[in-house]
């Protein structure tokens, strides 16, 4: 292809194909807004489920963990469309939904739990020492403690998880022909949508990014002196 | 105040307890001493329902707080435990450290527990350094901050898991003075430490821990410098201990110099010493079973003090009476006589031994 044709790309973009163009914008945010927040309170309950130690509790967040682990999520997005939803055209952004939903949810999860693992086994001993219950140690002591960890970890998780509603989208759109179309470069119109559309999701992980710069400082440990005198006069701990 | 009966433990298929019996009353200062793996810290982790035992019973004011299904809760509210690697909550200053258990757990208000907090650290010595974090401490410091925090939740009884073993001297100091004067406050304490000054200067009583049992229990004075069992006169005064114990003139006797050598290396001996053993010890093998060439049996045991650096043994054997001017001993004797600092000879009637040589190399 030449400068003359991804001009040209450009340009047939900008005066046909806007709409499309703001339509696959909305469904991005769609998605990632969607399923960020729902796999954001799945992974919270499968941590708590998990951290309850019942026996299936502990067998079904297992379960969730190996196949999850394994499984790609290209994979993971075409099986529940094709199993769950039996390849129903008019239901795939549901299954989207659904099945970046549970993948987010289960990133939350792992990094929940890998962040706990931080709190040393003898911090753990001084609390129970002390006399906490399980769940106050976890609110008062496990979560304050292990938030820089979860945070950092969850920037991981959101990364990954814009980039693969970015595959999301194309079953919702059934454009896979539109991808293969690019990279044999027959259309060369395919072109100038592709370089916006990784823009738009660069774009929103740089956003993403620094929402969860801005949350970890606001949970750095050793604050200032006079912060922390401050925050107790105000009665905060 | 606590009583433990009967406590069994296996770890890793090793029976660590075999039957623990211990009391400890109101006003207490029982130091808890033994060689590693004797079960130490596991013994206060029990107390303090860290670690459930497989058999036994413990009693808190006439409560069993090992029964099944018993509110764990009252146990740490009356118990509080200072471990050897301070614990304290890294995401927390030093006060919110000591903090955290007057406001999460006694629903103290928060002004009110940064009051009582700073009055503790300034017991403490540490009140300039409240808004510090554990991290920017040093060992000393740390563990006198776990220690306002043990205090801050005001247990009847505090357990101390080796308080000062990760400490320089310095810093152990700092620590020491605490613990002095918790005791000045009448605190009822169990102390598991290898600091036998410490456990001289605080406890009004000493328990010591060995095979599985309480080996031995009594005053400081008794255990330190009276104790009724060897091994416990050998663990509080850190003597090293080689045994031989010759059935026959078939005994390997080079292998019996290879280990008094690894004995001397292993041990830190002086080259002197070490020089002065092996001669000794060649010469009463050579004098009562070689040249008395019958049934002869003989037991050597001999402790080093490395503080010392003094080497007493016990030589003990069979046969005719030792006689110094008995032809047969006539070089054997003399160089006995030189290579020992002191010397004795007695007469016994024990396991069949008929005399007994107890000599000091120095």
């Amino acid at each position: 292809m030449d400068i003359q044709q991804y001009i040209d790309s450009l340009n047939l973009m900008l005066s046909n194909r806007w709409s499309s163009l703001l339509f696959g914008i909305g469904i991005t945010l769609l998605l990632n807004v969607v399923t960020i927040s729902v796999g954001l309170l799945l992974g919270a309950g499968m941590f708590l489920w998990r951290y309850s130690e019942s026996k299936p509790g502990v067998m079904v967040t297992e379960v969730f963990r190996v196949v999850l682990t394994y499984i790609p999520p290209a994979n993971w997005l075409l099986l529940v469309f094709y199993i769950i939803f039996r390849g129903r055209l008019e239901l795939n952004l549901t299954a989207a939904l659904v099945a970046l939903s549970i993948l987010f949810g289960f990133c939350v999860f792992s990094t929940a739990y890998d962040a706990l693992e931080k709190v040393s086994s003898g911090e753990k001993e001084a609390v129970i020492s002390m006399g906490y219950s399980r769940y106050k140690a976890l609110v008062k002591i496990y979560i304050p403690r292990a938030m820089p960890y979860f945070l950092d970890g969850l920037k991981g998780c959101v990364r990954a998880h814009i980039q693969n509603t970015a595959f999301a989208e194309l079953i919702y759109v059934a454009d896979v022909q539109f991808v293969s179309d690019a990279m044999a470069a027959e259309n060369p119109n395919t072109i100038a949508p592709l370089l916006l559309s990784t823009a738009i999701y660069v774009l929103l992980e740089i956003i993403c990014d620094k929402i969860l710069n801005r949350l970890m400082e606001a949970y750095r440990y050793e604050k200032p002196s006079d912060k922390i005198e401050d925050n107790i006069k105000k009665g905060k701990f | 105040m606590i009583e433990v009966e009967h406590l069994k433990k296996i770890f890793d298929s090793t029976e660590v307890f075999k039957d623990i019996n211990l009391k400890v009353n109101d006003g207490d200062v029982v130091g808890v001493i033994g060689p590693s793996g004797s079960g130490k810290s596991l013994l206060l982790r029990c107390m303090i329902m860290l670690e459930r035992a497989d058999s036994g019973r413990i009693y808190l004011d006439g409560d069993e707080i090992t029964a099944p299904g018993y509110n764990l809760d009252s146990v740490h509210k009356r118990i509080g435990m200072v471990f050897q690697t301070f614990n304290l909550f890294e995401h927390l200053s030093v006060v919110e450290n000591v903090m955290s258990g007057l406001v999460h757990l006694n629903g103290m208000k928060t002004i009110e527990a940064y009051d009582r907090a700073k009055q503790l650290l300034q017991e403490v010595g540490l009140a300039d350094k409240a808004f510090m974090y554990p991290r920017s401490l040093s060992s000393g410091e740390k563990q006198r901050v776990a220690i306002a925090r043990t205090l801050s939740l005001e247990p009847e009884i505090i357990l101390m898991d080796e308080p000062t073993s990760l400490l320089d001297p310095l810093m152990r100091g700092e620590v020491e003075s605490v613990i002095r004067m918790l005791k000045s406050e009448h605190r009822t304490m169990v102390i598991t430490t290898h600091e036998m000054e410490l456990i001289r200067q605080v406890c009004n009583k000493v328990v010591f821990l060995n095979d599985g049992i309480v080996w031995e229990e009594g005053t400081p004075g008794k255990i330190f410098d009276n104790a009724d069992r060897d091994e416990t006169r050998r663990f509080v005064k850190a003597l090293r201990v080689l045994e031989f114990d010759v059935q026959s003139a078939d005994f390997d006797f080079i292998g019996m110099k290879t280990q008094i050598l690894d004995f001397a290396y292993r041990n830190g001996v002086s080259t002197l010493a070490m020089n002065r053993l092996m001669s000794i010890v060649e010469e009463f093998v050579q004098m009562i079973i070689i040249q008395q060439q019958e049934d002869n049996r003989m037991k050597m045991t001999f402790e080093y003090n490395k503080h010392e650096e003094r080497i007493e043994g016990n030589i003990l054997f069979s046969g005719e009476e030792l006689d110094p001017d008995n032809p047969r001993y006539v070089f054997s004797w003399p160089i006995i006589k030189m290579r020992a600092t002191e010397i004795e000879t007695s007469l016994i009637d024990e396991d069949g031994y008929t005399n007994r040589v107890f000599i000091t190399i120095k």
